[in-house]
């Protein structure tokens, strides 16, 4: 055993953490407040290489394990939470199909780009009357001579206002459910794919949520990445690795609450001595750093073992469920500790508190995980046994 | 034992939730979004008569008992928050010292244009260094002559920036601690009063929260709220279990706004077929919330009921307000996660419960104050170790 980071690993989050503190996190406030993609922060990120850290070297890429991609999750949400939801899906999900399954042109128009910061990529699952559900997608892809048309309506796409080219899930066949699912790539100024509404929501300031619309949006035959019914599978191969990156966010708000919270123990004076001298707050603050620790754990345990390449769905899980719910646990105690000033705006408690629900949902709601996690052990027992 | 509202109770309940319903409901989300003190409903609500609700109706008042206070409190916050708080302010806190201490010169300026609502009231404790420990209350009294001078600066004063009438704590000697505390009528207009800057805040928006500051402000001797000089933790206490078991009301009006919006939810929305109330792990959520706020709302009526009676309450409001706050922030959370990520989208409610519920976390004693007052009280006095 041993749970120490590897040197690179270490030498990568001291640096990275520093250009973070330094690029990022001084803007949080503004970014949250504004609610407007951080443009010149976006690029300066891309300069420095980060968006390309999952891929390979060959590529222009970092070639990071998964470890190391966890380590740039957490320090991005201990940095914004609103930038850290931009990055994560321009070097996770917005660009992964195409790494995949993309043409060499394909990847040289927007994966490349893309990983220089010059291009922006999401990804559109939800739509109106399908969260977690799948199987439910109804945006339909026809076939129509060498290419396809797609049809319908996306909501709460990351990145949709500004993004240059879109992997949606789409549905070859409604009726087969989650074996009739493909992924496309829609590139931006295609006829028939527009922008709709901007959501206007609580979390994730700056990470602009929108409605794509695609009607009647004919695409090439290429467009199609991998094959017709096989996008659950292709999603399924990255989800665990969705989910422990969503882990990896809720560690680093974790630990940037934990900081604010245990600065202001130690300021902020009642019946004559730090607030942080009565046992109730020092509770808060053992309580906090012990449920941050043991999510550190399980979100890292689930990094190393994607990156021995063994089966680590389950794991991934439950790092999530409980890096995410942690999250929240520290969100809340810290606008506890700072009392009323847990509700002003000028001070980050209140971020974090609304910050940390962002977690919840994407890559799984804690109830759907619950149900994941169960039915794995009903289905092959625990690690236990 | 009777656990039935009284059928004047039931009669002003049912009143009181169709006004709610018919004013407050439909504006609360502009309410939020716009945080400025909504002047129009504030008028048209006051010409109903309920901000005299506690007051005997010889001076124009509703003669409320305790208990039909609460079933006022709880569905006004149904309603909106951040309406509720400046007219509960304007009813209870505001101008409970005025109507206790007042002269009549002073209740026919001040008391009874507040319950017509033609005047704004508030009560200010806290500052910045001083928020559930009033002994550093650091805002000063002197006297000169046959004036109290008042020096100082107060923060997070509901109604403050617009205030018209305000109830100031302020210390004597600081180095008395709580037994230097007095409370003083200041008048806008007044020189030397002003208000300072307005608070951005999270939630409870609509009602304007800010900074009063207090430059040598000079008021006539008959401002002293209260009888004998330094008794003002007294007096405080007459009405602390009230604000208390208010609080918790508050709370349960909030848990039962989120709650309809899980419950609407949980019944349309459909996931995997069925509509997402159909899932063990969603009705868990409502089995879980009903019975919590079942427990609340007994307990908050419970201390209403024990003032109404003169009986001690000092133990049952901490508990009333403690309990239905966290049932409160229990429920407005799972009502978010039932909602999914439409949650967090602006244009719906839940996120706007979410965040108003944090609001009732503070006032009338954080939850760490009551613990430690409620573990006092049923342990029985010892000193208090020191930390380090």
């Amino acid at each position: 055993m041993d749970f120490a980071f590897t040197q690179e690993q270490k030498f990568f989050k001291k640096q990275v953490a520093q250009a973070l503190q330094k690029a990022v996190a001084p803007y949080a406030a503004s970014i949250d407040k504004e609610d407007l993609f951080p443009a010149d922060i976006f690029r300066e990120l891309g300069r420095l290489g980060y968006y390309g850290i999952r891929y390979p070297a060959e590529l222009g890429g970092m070639g990071a394990d998964c470890v190391t991609f966890t380590i740039f999750a957490e320090e991005l949400a201990r940095a914004s939470m609103g930038l850290a939801a931009i990055v994560t899906m321009q070097c996770l999900m917005g660009t992964d199909f195409i790494y995949r399954f993309g043409t060499q042109a394909q990847k040289e128009r927007v994966l490349v780009p893309a990983m220089k910061g010059e291009k922006i990529g999401t990804i559109a699952f939800t739509e109106p009357d399908c969260g977690s559900d799948l199987g439910a997608i109804r945006t339909r892809a026809v076939r129509d001579g060498d290419g396809y048309v797609l049809r319908g309506r996306k909501l709460w796409i990351t990145n949709g206002q500004v993004a240059d080219f879109v992997t949606v899930a789409a549905t070859v066949n409604p009726d087969k459910r989650l074996n009739g699912l493909a992924f496309f790539l829609v590139e931006k100024g295609t006829p028939g794919f527009s922008v709709g509404q901007k959501i206007e929501k609580v979390s994730a300031r700056g990470a602009q949520a929108a409605e794509l619309i695609f009607d009647d949006c004919r695409v090439p035959g290429e467009a199609l990445l991998g094959e017709e019914g096989k996008g659950a599978k292709y999603l399924n191969d990255i989800l665990a690795e969705i989910r422990t990156m969503i882990a990896g966010l809720g560690l680093g708000m974790a630990k940037g609450a934990f900081a604010a919270g245990l600065r202001y123990a130690k300021e902020r004076e009642a019946f004559g001595r730090a607030i942080g001298e009565f046992q109730l707050i020092q509770e808060k603050l053992a309580e906090m750093e012990m449920r941050l620790r043991a999510s550190e754990f399980l979100t890292y345990y689930a990094a190393w073992l994607k990156d021995q390449q063994v089966p680590m769905g389950k794991e991934a899980a439950m790092a999530k469920l409980y890096a995410t719910e942690t999250a929240c646990f520290v969100a809340d105690q810290v606008t506890r500790i700072h009392g009323a000033y847990g509700l002003a705006e000028e001070y980050p408690a209140q971020r974090f508190f609304r910050d940390g629900r962002f977690l919840l949902f994407g890559g799984g709601t804690s109830e759907i995980l619950k149900t994941v996690i169960a039915k794995e052990t009903l289905n092959r027992g625990s690690s236990w046994d | 034992m009777d656990f039935a509202l009284t059928e004047e109770q039931e009669f002003f309940r049912k009143t009181v939730a169709d006004t709610i319903d018919r004013m407050v409901v439909p504006l609360a989300a502009e309410i939020d979004k716009k945080d400025e003190f909504p002047w129009d409903l504030w008028r048209d609500f006051a010409k109903l008569g309920y901000l005299g609700l506690r007051y005997p109706e010889e001076i124009g008042g509703m003669n409320a008992d305790p208990v039909t206070a609460m079933l006022f409190y709880e569905e006004i916050a149904r309603g909106s928050v951040g309406f509720a708080q400046s007219v509960i302010m304007n009813i209870l806190m505001g101008t409970y010292f005025i109507y206790r201490f007042g002269s009549e010169e002073i209740k026919k300026r001040c008391l009874y244009p507040a319950m017509r609502g033609e005047k704004v009231a508030t009560m200010c404790f806290t500052e910045d260094q001083s928020g559930s420990d009033l002994a550093a209350t650091r805002t000063t009294v002197t006297k000169d002559g046959d004036y109290w001078v008042l020096n100082g600066t107060k923060m997070w004063i509901t109604n403050g920036p617009i205030a018209d009438m305000l109830t100031i704590l302020a210390t004597t000697d600081p180095s008395l601690g709580v037994k230097g505390l007095n409370f003083f009528l200041v008048e806008k207009g007044y020189p030397g009063f002003s208000s300072g800057q307005v608070l951005d805040k999270l939630g409870c928006r609509g009602t304007i929260t800010g900074e009063i500051v207090l430059d040598h402000v000079r008021v006539p001797a008959e401002n002293l709220l209260g009888e004998e000089l330094n008794k003002g933790v007294e007096y405080l206490t007459e009405i602390l279990d009230e604000v208390r078991v208010m609080t918790g009301a508050m709370a349960l009006g909030i848990a039962r706004a989120a709650y309809a919006e899980g419950l609407e939810y949980a019944r349309k929305r459909v996931a995997f077929g069925n509509p997402i109330g159909a899932y063990q792990l969603i009705r868990a959520k409502f089995a879980e919330m009903g019975t919590e706020m079942e427990a609340a709302r007994l307990l908050v009526y419970y201390a209403a009921w024990r003032i109404k009676e003169g009986l001690s309450c000092r133990k049952e409001a901490g508990m009333a307000k403690m309990l239905a706050t966290e049932t409160c922030l229990k429920v407005v959370d799972e009502v978010t996660r039932i909602w999914g990520a439409n949650a967090f989208a602006q244009e719906y409610n839940p996120q706007r419960h979410f965040r108003d519920a944090r609001f009732l976390l503070y006032g009338g004693g954080t939850h760490e104050i009551l613990k430690d007052f409620l573990g006092r009280l049923l342990i029985g006095k010892m000193d208090a170790p020191r930390g380090k």
